[in-house]
């Protein structure tokens, strides 16, 4: 599946109290590609998703599906996508076969396929004691594994994931990174919403980034790491490069030391010149900042400045795409 | 979409405890709340009666009336020679002796002196009757002191409208009887009974056929076939108000645990409240059979053991618009009930705010008497078109059988726009309650959300 957004703007209320959620927003994200949308609280992912989900309407812009302009609207795309929204909740009185029943129904699949499809996700989430039990009698974290369940039980060509690690123990988010992996694998589109920006790095082909509803980075991950990066090498901390001939500073980090060369130097020349000088290297990787750092720095810049106008990396992103 | 939605929200409320305890022991509870009623209507139907007064003529054809007119004219002009003496005396006529003796005059004066058109035949009368003048025609026959029957002649025989009217003539008569200076000896025994010629005197009444003659109506029959269909309007309503209530609790259910943001993403917001109010109105419909069955064997068991008293018409076509206007109904108050469920941020938040709907089915109950008495005047029809209080009048008027079919085409046809107003309301409201999260939804704030798309 294939969804872009063209232009879309959405703002609530009016007059004085008029808040525009998203701003003028553009982005393409196929199958076979993780897509991780990223921002601060309250940036405008959330409203973003919605208008993907018809849950709300653009004011101005366009979506496609497909191809198709308003391909969301049809009841068929609506079949073909997954949601957990980071809100999330479950019939707290009624039996979990109920409740996978009731959702796969929705989904158009009648009752033999869902009983096909729920008994392996049940063993693979280890819920399948529990498939006679009330929701209410589930712990959260056992809750959220069959939130993903009725999440994927119709197959579905895109997944939206809010937030889908919150509450998970370290196997489970596992299990969860392994289900995303497998779905990018089957040519599905996974779009992940969340904060875990190790998630993000771990799991990401591409990303985008809105703020205060605009977008201010777009792109292959390690391109928008690339292009948010200002020193070219790290190596590891025991490591000193300072005094080589291609160096020009070196910028001490928690377990790296970043390197910056002089122009026309390249990650080879560094390579041969610890080699040479016998320095202690055990790691040395192409200079590219942590996610987690550029998020920071995007969503503290605008919001230092004006809110709107995207940030020069951004721009920089953007330029070279 | 919406068939899936109505058949999930059909089989999950039928296995509801909550459904189930109410389906199976409201007919016993109602069967008692009824009784208690009843009771209580036989024990002030006089006195809704007397607040249902027709407009009556009368013939006398004993001159008992004419003596009584005389007595109270006497009566009047003693008051107000004493009045004026007293004045003149200095008296004070609001104490003492003097004032009770002034009382016992204007409550004689008051009781002859009905608002009633006098006749001098009964063709006069009735050509008055028929004509629109009076609402009701009382016959004093000749043989009245020996019979002690009056004749009640109507255009349709209404069960409590025109009650008062024989009971105010028999009282003039009571006074015509006590003026006569010699009495016969039926005048004697009539004085000599008790009371003011109440429980002396029976009341025959008739109404105006279609091939223009005058027919006794059997007036036990006709309760009978008035009440019952009132009684299953009632119980409809009760139905009605319950099942909504039901489909209110569970969307405010559903967002308590959080559920819409899952479902708005898998279903369009219109169709889902269409399939849970199809859902439960079919639930609804269930609870209704089964009342039915539980129900009405009683009645027609009654109706078996007393057969040669009471002749009981079903009037199928007034049950099928009955049923229809449930259905209708439903469709109308379910859908809002939905969009308010959403609104609180819980069952109780939810239930607080419906009441403002809530009320809406009783206001005809609360005018139920001039809704069954005048079934096709204004109030009723005022009640019966406009939708938020179509379904309970129409039901009621329904009972009446006098309504015509046009009359329920056009309540439908606009209790229908009705709906699909109420529809897109309600569908707007639950997209904007199923999303707000622990905000109480003042006015204003609400309407500002409704508007914005």
């Amino acid at each position: 599946m294939q969804i872009a957004f063209d232009g879309v703007s959405k703002s609530f209320g009016s007059g004085a109290r008029r808040v525009v959620a998203v701003n003028d927003v553009s982005f393409e994200a196929a199958g076979g590609t993780v897509f991780g949308i990223l921002g601060p609280n309250g940036a405008g992912k959330t409203t973003m998703i919605r208008m993907l989900l018809d849950v709300f309407r653009p004011d101005s812009g366009r979506i496609h599906t497909d191809g198709v302009v308003n391909g969301n609207r049809e009841l068929s795309f609506r079949q073909r996508v997954a949601y957990l929204p980071e809100e999330r909740g479950l019939y707290q009185k009624r039996k979990i076969s109920d409740v996978i029943h009731y959702i796969g129904a929705l989904r158009g699949m009648d009752r033999d396929l869902i009983r096909t499809r729920m008994m392996p996700l049940l063993e693979r989430f280890d819920l399948v004691d529990s498939l006679k039990k009330k929701v209410s009698t589930l712990s959260k974290g056992m809750s959220q594994k069959l939130q993903i369940i009725l999440s994927v039980i119709h197959d579905p060509d895109m997944l939206i994931f809010d937030e889908p690690f919150s509450g998970l123990d370290p196997v489970n988010v596992r299990l969860v990174r392994e289900l995303v992996r497998e779905h990018r694998d089957r040519g599905k589109l996974v779009c992940l919403s969340t904060h875990m920006m190790a998630e993000v790095e771990a799991l990401c082909d591409r990303v985008m980034m809105i703020d205060h509803g605009r977008r201010v980075l777009y792109g292959a991950l390690d391109e928008v790491r690339r292009a948010n990066t200002d020193f070219q090498a790290s190596v590891n901390k025991d490591c000193d490069p300072t005094g080589l001939p291609c160096v020009v500073r070196v910028v001490k980090d928690v377990d790296l030391n970043h390197v910056y060369l002089k122009d026309g130097a390249t990650i080879n020349d560094l390579m041969r010149e610890l080699a040479a000088a016998k320095r202690p290297v055990r790691r040395l990787v192409e200079g590219m900042r942590p996610i987690e750092d550029i998020f920071i720095s995007v969503a503290g810049s605008a919001a230092d400045g004006d809110a709107t106008p995207p940030t020069k990396q951004a721009d920089a992103v953007e330029r070279s795409l | 979409m919406t068939g899936t939605i109505a058949k999930y929200e059909f089989l999950f409320t039928i296995k509801r405890p909550g459904y189930l305890i109410l389906t199976f022991g409201l007919p016993v509870i109602l069967g008692m709340y009824a009784g208690f009623i009843s009771l209580i209507s036989v024990a002030t139907a006089g006195a809704m009666a007397s607040g249902l007064s027709a407009q009556i003529g009368v013939v006398d054809k004993t001159g008992l009336i004419e003596a009584a007119e005389q007595a109270a004219e006497e009566a009047e002009a003693t008051r107000r020679a004493t009045e004026e003496a007293a004045a003149t005396i200095g008296a004070d006529p609001k104490s003492g002796k003097l004032k009770s003796q002034l009382d016992a005059l204007e409550a004689m004066v008051r009781e002859v002196i009905p608002d009633a058109q006098r006749y001098d035949s009964l063709k006069a009368g009735r050509v008055a009757l028929e004509a629109g003048e009076i609402d009701g025609l009382v016959l004093v026959p000749e043989d009245y002191l020996q019979k002690r029957t009056l004749d009640y002649y109507t255009r349709t025989w209404q069960m409590f409208k025109g009650l008062s009217a024989p009971q105010q003539v028999r009282r003039q008569l009571y006074v015509g009887v006590l003026e006569r200076a010699e009495l016969t000896a039926e005048e004697r025994a009539m004085i000599e009974s008790r009371g003011k010629g109440e429980g002396l005197t029976e009341t025959a009444y008739y109404e105006l056929g279609l091939d223009g003659k005058f027919l006794k109506v059997d007036t036990l029959s006709r309760t009978v076939s008035f009440v019952l269909p009132a009684a299953v309007a009632g119980i409809l309503i009760v139905a009605l108000l319950i099942n909504a209530g039901f489909l209110l609790a569970g969307v405010a259910e559903e967002k308590e645990n959080k559920v819409f943001e899952v479902l708005f993403s898998m279903v369009r917001v219109d169709h889902l409240l269409m399939g849970k109010v199809l859902g439960l109105s079919a639930a609804a419909l269930l609870q209704l059979l089964i009342w039915g069955a539980m129900i009405l064997p009683l009645p027609f068991l009654t109706f078996l053991v007393i057969d040669q008293v009471v002749d009981f018409e079903w009037h199928a076509t007034s049950l099928l618009l009955a049923a229809l206007f449930f259905i209708l109904g439903f469709l109308f108050y379910g859908s809002l009930f939905v969009g308010i469920g959403a609104l609180g941020n819980n069952v109780k938040e939810s239930q607080q705010y419906s009441t403002i709907i809530a009320l809406l089915p009783v206001v005809p109950m609360v005018a139920f008497m001039s809704l069954l008495n005048s079934p096709n005047g204004i109030v009723a029809r005022v009640l019966a078109w406009f939708p938020p209080t179509s379904a309970p009048a129409m039901m009621l008027r329904l009972a009446t059988r006098e309504v015509p079919l046009w009359d329920a085409a056009v309540a439908a046809l606009l209790l229908i726009v009705g709906i699909w107003i109420s529809v897109k309301i309600a569908a707007r409201m639950l997209l904007v309650g199923g999303m707000m999260r622990g905000q109480s939804p003042n006015p204003l704030k609400m309407l500002r959300l409704l508007l914005n798309r």
